[in-house]
């Protein structure tokens, strides 16, 4: 890596172009901080750096194979970020579609940094055989091909499917409460017109009738407030057979009165479904939390909570269902960028560690 | 069609509820048209009567194949649907009907709740002069026993009834083995059905171009059955031209999803069926076919794509009352 930027150059660089792209960091500072958090100093990525035990250097991968999700081009923006603070060359393998707004940010890169950065139109596996690490965002099916495709010696991040939730842990809520609560949803349930892992499916009450209060404000503020989006013929038809199924099973239907910008779907039942996007949003209620999420274990990627307060309670239920991540209700598409996708370190799980044993710090 | 509708808007208690979610009121509905259909997975989780479902004396059952729990047609009695049968089979057959059928469905003795084992015996006990039942409960085909029975019937015309996924295992066997057997003159081929059971995923026209060519059938005499265990009144299309005929008893819309209206020519539209004949459970039905009109019929575009597959979060349907039932 003749010629690269030092960390911290890197770094301003990186918020001279994502800075306030709601990437989940502002400043330079907020990515050192991450750094250190994640790797012990900012330092050790460009020397070997005295850390607790002795002295060691983390290694970055020379070469990143990312395959970038279709639609979502915050997170092929958040790869693009991790492998700029650690310096690697990054080959991504573009959806179809393309992706407008991360190759907007690519052009945008200086030359030092665009010149790290190499997109494909097409799959390639020679490409990807010359890498170090490789990462995949997106269906299952095509993490377990990709998967199929990789050497035990590359480091293999997946980002499969994944949902959220939002749980409304009160007896009661009033209807300010409710609106409150309802605009903060609204915001995490609009966000990349719902097709995110971070994006909620299901919101679950205490009880039947916050339910009811809280899905008839949540459709309210989704009246007020959802975009309305260019759908194709599939994603509508994904919406209008989602409605009908959601009639017939006798549920509860709050929708847009002209197209389908949005649908809140009172769950008579309790039953818990997943999206497929559009801004359809499902309330339940269930007196049991645990045992309304359960079956969902694996799945669920974050869970935002109506409160206040301290959100350390809600911890064992996240554990339970192997969520990576709490939050409070609104916050759930903010994560920062320290943020432990999937409960992987972005950066720890890329660098290869090289210690130096010196006798001096042996003895110490 | 609007009067039927409007006694199951009040004797169907699944219809009435479904109308009553939608905001719908029976007094404001003044065509069949304002009438909205009820998606056909109903008839998975439900009992889409219009009388009492203990007074059922046919029950038919979907295969399963599309989800692990199938869908129940129940029907007072078959009359209705008997009638339609026949209508509709006058009516779009090709002239020169052969006498003689033989069958790659299973007879309704070994099928008891697959209405489409009873449509065939119903038809052949009425239109036919004798059929040969080639299959059981299995599907399974014995390819030497087909084409002896082939030889007994001799110079004779045949009509040969058979499910997509059979036709598309007996035309593996015939390529593998380059075999080419001639049906007699005026012989007719009958297909219905997708390729649930099916491995390996054929198009429909491929499907009726190679049965043409390994039978030596013309294309106008290969017909396309498009049906479903919760419809009475099947379409039927020739292979010549692919677009399905709606018979007299049954109307079709075509709705826009992204305006829940009629579609115009050219465009793609989810398939609601009217269906007259389907007295007893509901006469309007939302399908998740996709289907585009052209002439007096329309064309079958296949199984809508559910829902867009894209990104990371789940597709829809990963997750049923909790527990895994993919959708697709």
């Amino acid at each position: 890596m003749e010629g690269m930027m030092r960390l911290r150059e890197r770094a301003e660089c990186i918020v001279g172009i994502f800075g306030g792209s709601k990437l989940g960091f502002e400043s330079s500072d907020d990515l050192l901080k991450w750094v250190s958090e994640e790797l012990g100093s900012p330092d050790v990525l460009d020397e070997v750096f005295p850390l607790p035990g002795g002295k060691a250097r983390a290694i970055a991968p020379e070469k990143i194979y990312v395959i970038a999700a279709s639609t979502l081009s915050v997170s092929a923006l958040t790869v693009l970020v991790t492998g700029l603070i650690l310096g690697s060359r990054m080959v991504f393998k573009m959806p179809g579609g393309g992706l407008p707004d991360f190759e907007e940010a690519i052009i945008k890169l200086p030359p030092v940094l665009g010149k790290m950065v190499e997109l494909l139109p097409q799959h390639s596996p020679e490409i990807m055989r010359s890498c170090d690490a490789v990462i995949v965002m997106g269906a299952d099916k095509t993490v377990e091909e990709i998967f199929r495709q990789t050497s035990w010696r590359q480091r293999f991040i997946p980002y499969g499917h994944k949902i959220s939730c939002g749980i409304l842990p009160m007896e009661k809520l009033t209807e300010d409460g409710a609106r409150r609560w309802a605009s903060r949803a609204a915001l995490e349930t609009r966000a990349y017109d719902q097709r995110g892992c971070l994006s909620p499916q299901t919101y679950l009450s205490m009880n039947q009738t916050v339910a009811e209060i809280f899905s008839k404000a949540l459709a309210g503020e989704l009246e007020k407030s959802a975009p309305g989006i260019p759908r194709s013929w599939e994603e509508n038809a994904g919406i209008y057979l989602a409605r009908q199924e959601a009639a017939a099973r006798g549920h509860h239907l709050h929708a847009s009165e002209e197209g389908n910008r949005w649908t809140v779907i009172l769950q008579k039942d309790g039953a818990i479904t997943s999206g497929g996007g559009g801004c359809v949003i499902r309330v339940a209620w269930t007196e049991d939390f645990e045992k309304a999420l359960a079956p969902w274990r694996g799945w669920i990627s974050a869970i935002s909570v109506a409160h206040e307060g301290d959100l350390a309670p809600w911890c064992e239920l996240a554990v339970l269902v192997n969520a990576s991540r709490i939050c409070r209700m609104g916050e759930l598409q903010n994560p920062p960028i320290s943020w432990r996708h999937d409960g992987m370190l972005r950066l720890g799980s890329l660098v290869r560690w090289l210690t130096v044993e010196d006798e001096d710090d042996r003895l110490h | 069609m609007y009067e039927l509708l409007g006694y199951q808007s009040k004797q169907n208690i699944i219809y009435s509820d479904f109308l009553k979610c939608l905001g719908c009121i029976s007094q404001q509905l003044r065509s069949w048209k304002d009438f909205p259909a009820l998606p056909v997975s109903s008839f998975r989780h439900k009992k889409v009567t219009s009388f009492s479902p203990d007074e059922a004396t046919v029950i038919f059952e979907t295969s399963g194949t599309t989800s692990d729990q199938p869908g129940r047609h129940y029907m007072k009695d078959a009359h209705a649907y008997e009638v339609a049968l026949t209508i509709g089979f006058d009516r779009f057959m090709p002239a020169r009907m052969p006498k003689k059928w033989m069958s790659l469905i299973p007879p309704f003795s070994a099928k008891p709740h697959s209405s489409l084992s009873y449509m065939v015996e119903y038809l052949a006990r009425n239109r036919a002069a004798e059929i040969r039942w080639l299959v059981g409960a299995d599907y399974v085909v014995d390819p030497a026993r087909f084409f002896s029975t082939l030889d007994d019937l001799g110079e004779n015309p045949v009509f040969l009834l058979g499910t997509s996924s059979a036709w598309a295992d007996m035309i593996e066997w015939m390529e593998e083995r380059d075999v080419k057997y001639s049906l007699s003159r005026d012989s007719v081929i009958f297909d219905t059905g997708g390729f649930k059971k099916h491995g390996a995923v054929m198009e429909p026209p491929q499907l009726w171009k190679l049965l043409s060519r390994r039978f030596d059938v013309p294309l106008d005499r290969i017909i396309n059955e498009y049906g479903m265990t919760e419809l009475s009144s099947p379409c039927y299309a020739s292979a010549a031209e692919g677009v399905h005929h709606i018979p007299p008893t049954l109307r079709v819309r075509l709705i826009d999803p992204a305006t829940g209206k009629d579609c115009g020519p050219g465009e793609r539209g989810l398939v609601h069926l009217y269906d007259l004949a389907n007295v007893h459970s509901v006469g309007a039905i939302a399908t998740e076919d996709v289907a585009m009109w052209e002439g007096v019929g329309f064309r079958f575009l296949g199984r809508c794509p559910r829902a867009p597959d894209r990104g990371c979060s789940l597709p829809y349907g990963f997750f049923q009352h909790g527990g895994n039932d993919a959708t697709t």
